[in-house]
This record gives structure tokens, sequence and C-alpha cells, in this order.
């Protein structure tokens, strides 16, 4: 369902107030109020069968983090990806990411249901898409990266108390194993490339790893393709319509339905 | 918790510890239930639905961080 279908049949489900009554509960006027304290305006709705999914900031984990981090929060995506999948009304989903990483439980949880879907996913990394990022970026049926746009592939790390046994370190390395087996799987890199890349000293200043920025990325086989919104979009539509041949014979490859 | 970010901990961690007191309310608005930030010009800010039906998590006007009208909601 589209956002505007949506948003007609959430108003066909609750009793409509009339005008006067409208206008007098927003005293102040929505728009207004929104572009004086927020900066925001409203923007124009259009039907699309495409679901646009942001992965932002902060890949927010089990722990509410604090205010200052901006940050996509796991229980409020995985519940939009079951949706998305069940609409008949989304075709496919559209991926855009600028994370700089996050929680890998939380990270792979979503990476994972992304993956699994069945309609058509494609993903656009623009700014970043670090560290978390990558596997959530690798996890969508094709992979798009801006020029300008880096992915950090660096060892994770652990907050908290650390026991000085070996065991801590064993722990660490088997979820470390995780995301390598993820990224491995749902992306042409190899995995001794992969380790090369996160293991790397004498690039980053204060970890070690690599910072790859877009070009890289495709070279390395992590991403599929350079490109931006225009591309990410046409690849989304030819992968549906070819997802929809498949599941519906009677439409052609070209999307015309047939008599 | 184990991270995978570029950011450092401290940042994201930075007043972790510090009791910020966020007053969250479980209201009802539009037919769904939400735990909200009540703020100021009787807005409140989405924290999180709390619904069965994942179509309401569709609803962008709905997404973590947006502002609703608070006198428009039933607690």
């Amino acid at each position: 369902m589209s956002l505007a279908d949506h948003r007609q049949s959430s108003k066909n489900n609750i009793p409509q107030s009339n005008p006067q009554e409208e206008q007098a509960s927003h005293p102040i006027g929505m728009t207004e109020q929104s572009i004086e304290k927020f900066g925001e305006t409203d923007v124009p709705l259009s039907d699309s069968d495409i679901h646009c999914l942001t992965i932002i900031g902060q890949i927010e984990g089990h722990m509410v983090l604090p205010p200052q981090n901006k940050t996509t929060k796991y229980e409020h995506i995985i519940p939009q990806l079951v949706a998305a999948e069940q609409s008949k009304d989304i075709k496919g989903l559209l991926l855009i990411l600028n994370t700089v990483g996050g929680d890998v439980e939380a990270g792979l949880a979503i990476a994972e249901m992304v993956a699994s879907m069945s309609k058509p996913t494609v993903s656009l990394v623009l700014g970043g898409g670090h560290s978390i990022g990558v596997p959530i970026a690798v996890s969508c049926d094709y992979t798009f990266i801006a020029e300008t746009a880096t992915m950090t592939i660096h060892p994770i790390r652990l907050t908290g108390m650390v026991i000085g046994v070996p065991q801590s370190f064993e722990y660490l390395e088997k979820m470390q194993e995780r995301v390598i087996r993820f990224v491995v799987q749902h992306s042409h890199i190899s995995e001794s490339v992969f380790r090369k890349l996160m293991l790397n000293t004498g690039e980053l200043a204060r970890d070690i790893g690599t910072t790859v920025v877009g070009r890289d990325a495709v070279a390395y086989g992590l991403v599929d393709e350079i490109g931006g919104l225009g591309q990410a979009i046409r690849k989304l539509r030819e992968l549906m319509q070819q997802n929809a041949s498949v599941w519906n014979p009677t439409i052609a490859t070209d999307g015309v339905m047939q008599q | 918790m184990i991270l995978w970010t570029v950011a450092d901990c401290e940042e994201i961690m930075y007043n972790m510890l510090e009791s910020y007191s966020v007053r969250l309310q479980k209201v009802e608005y539009q037919g769904i239930q939400l735990l909200v930030e009540p703020l100021e010009n009787g807005l409140a800010r989405v924290e999180r639905i709390l619904s069965m039906r994942p179509k309401d998590f569709l609803r962008s006007d709905l997404s973590p961080g947006m502002h609703i009208p608070l006198h428009t909601c039933t607690i």
C-alpha cells in the first residue's frame, strides 16, 4: 500500500470531523508549526508501489541510546518489513543507507529480514554505510553506492566489562564471524579479501581496518554498481517486473497485461 | 553490548549514565497505541508504536521522532 493510499484508508477508518472542528483542533496549524519549529515542509505525495526505508545514524540495539544520537530503531524497522512483505500494494523495497553502524544484533536482524524478503530489494549507500551498515547494504538483491560514499570495514568492539580470559576473545571472534559470513554470502567479495580489509593496519588513524570509497567497493565486489537514486529506482522497477512475470505468467516481461 | 560502528563509544554513550528523565506516556492516536514523549505546544514526539498490526508501521507520520498533536490522543 502506498503512503497516499494508506493515509486515505486511515482517514476512511477514523471518524471524520467537520472542518471547523478540524481547524479548532489545530490552533496554530501543523504545517506552519512544522516549518517554524522543525524546518520541515510537507512533501508532495504520489502513489508508489515502492516502499522506501531509510537506515540512518546509529542502529540502536537493546539499549535506548542517549538523545544526542540519531538512531534507527529495530523495533520499528522489523514490523515495517513484515508489513512491506505482506502488503499487496508494495512491490519492491528501496533501502537508503547513511549510517555510522551500531549494534551488531539489531543490524544483523534487519539484514536477515531484508535478505529473506520475497519482494525485490535494492539498496543505495549515500554518504556512509559503515560497519554494521555493510551487511545491511549487501542484504538486498542489488546494491548501489554513490561515487562519493564510503564504507568502513573494521573489527567489531565490545562495550562494558570485559573479563580477561580467552573466552572473551573467542566470543568476540564468534560475533565477528557472523558478520563476515553474512557479508561474504550476500555479496561478491571473498572472505580473504574482506578479512584483509578488516584487519588492515596503517590506513585508519584511530582504528584498524579500511575505508572503502564508492568505486573501490564495487571493485572489491562488496557493492554491485556505482549509482544514485535514478539508477536504484530503475533497477528496482526492472526486478519488480521480473518478479511480477514469475508470479503472474499473464504479465509479459515488458509489463503489459496479456489478454 | 557488541557494537560495530565508526563512532566513538564515548560519543555514543555520552550521558548514558546520567539520568536524563524522559517522561513517556501511553496514548491512543487514530486507533493506534503509541508511546509518546509529551512536548511543549501540545505536541508529542512518537517514541514507539505499540501495535500488533504490521501495517501501522508503514505510517510514516507515526515513525519514531515524528510529532503528533497530543490533544487528539486519548490516554
